[in-house]
């Protein structure tokens, strides 16, 4: 697996982690800032505008206003252009970010792959094969012993064992009743904490 | 301390440095926390001891601090790392840039903007901070927090043309 886990970050610690596709969406972002300020500035802009209006109309300077209201449209066309670049703008830098983690995902994948592939490289069709025949032979070897083993312990003869069995149910006709009398009472010599102690404790020990 | 800061801007003998070491530095303290609190309040991010004028003086008690009392006061805010040099003025951190930074970064973590890229232009006066309560801070003021989270490896600042931008981690 040194394939994968080999190239790491561990060497560059001290290195950027800004690549150029970050300077390029920056370098957008700066421009949208600037956009903004001077939506900003025209949006001020116009506001002086209308209120020299409304003084020059109360002034009665009618050539003044008149003056005043030609900037005040040509400064509403201009901010009316630059919302749209801000717009554009706007749609630029999202589909840029959402390239980026398309970007990001298809290097993951291609990495995936990779590890996969090599994965895959240390484990051939002929080794797993190989294996199995060598696990088939242990397994088989295994059940030989087994056999072995289990023909040892069976001594007897069926036949012999049937006649042996006949011979016991013979005995067993002849065997005396069990008497009626109760059984006379054993003193109990084990105390009642270690009893209590062996039935909670060790199963093995054995106190009487 | 149970008496309100308030109290002691009324109190002639608060606007004179004090001899006895001990009581300078309770007296340097107190001041510190009443500038902290003015500039809080006031959004004063980047200052001079003019900017805090109105309150370095009182009327009704014919007392205000003497250029002396000012330099050590700043000097004291220095070391407290409430303030930081900036050419002829001072930044002035109610909050320390660390704790600024955790809520810069809480910001990036809460709006999806880990891994992403921003100008600190637009962290300060962009459309997507103005609910923040770092919105509308000077931009160098933004770089020291930003600089501090650099140092956790939680960001990473670059220039890009004119402008500054970070990357968050």
């Amino acid at each position: 697996m040194g394939c994968i886990l080999g190239h790491g970050q561990q060497s560059n610690v001290a290195e950027s982690r800004v690549n150029r596709d970050d300077k390029a969406i920056a370098e957008l972002k700066i421009t949208r800032d600037k956009v903004r300020a001077y939506i900003k500035k025209l949006e001020n802009c116009i506001d002086h505008c209308k209120s020299a209006i409304k003084t020059c109309i109360q002034n009665k300077q009618k050539d003044k206003a008149l003056l005043a209201l030609k900037k005040q449209k040509y400064l509403e066309k201009n901010l009316e252009t630059a919302r749209g670049e801000q717009l554009n703008l706007d749609q630029l830098i999202s589909d840029v970010e959402n390239a980026q983690i398309q970007k990001n995902i298809y290097e993951s994948l291609k990495q995936g792959t990779e590890f996969l592939k090599c994965i895959n490289q240390q484990l051939t069709v002929d080794d797993v094969e190989k294996l199995m025949e060598e696990t088939a032979e242990a397994i088989e070897y295994q059940q030989q012993i087994g056999e072995a083993l289990s023909q040892q312990a069976v001594v007897h003869d069926d036949n012999k064992l049937l006649e042996e069995l006949d011979n016991l149910e013979v005995l067993e006709l002849d065997i005396p009743s069990v008497p009626i009398q109760p059984l006379p009472k054993v003193k109990k010599e084990v105390p009642e904490e270690k009893y209590e102690e062996n039935v909670s404790g060790e199963k093995n020990v054995i106190v009487i | 301390m149970d008496v309100p800061v308030e109290r002691f801007l009324a109190w002639p003998p608060f606007y004179t440095l004090q001899p006895n070491l001990d009581t300078r530095s309770q007296q340097l303290y107190l001041w510190t926390q009443i500038l902290l609190e003015y500039s809080q309040k006031n959004r004063i991010y980047i200052a001079t001891s003019h900017d805090f004028h109105d309150i370095m003086r009182n009327n009704e008690v014919s007392r205000s601090l003497s250029e002396e009392f000012k330099n050590v006061l700043f000097d004291y805010m220095l070391k407290q790392k409430n303030a930081i040099r900036e050419g002829e003025a001072y930044m002035i951190f109610w909050k320390k840039p660390e704790a600024w930074g955790e809520q810069v970064y809480r910001w990036a973590v809460d709006s999806g903007r880990v891994g992403s890229v921003e100008t600190v232009e637009g962290l300060v006066s962009g459309d997507e901070t103005t609910r923040e309560e770092f919105y509308g801070m000077p931009v160098n003021y933004m770089m020291v927090i930003l600089r501090s989270l650099e140092k956790s490896r939680k960001a990473e600042l670059f220039q890009v043309g004119e402008g500054m931008a970070v990357k968050f981690f």
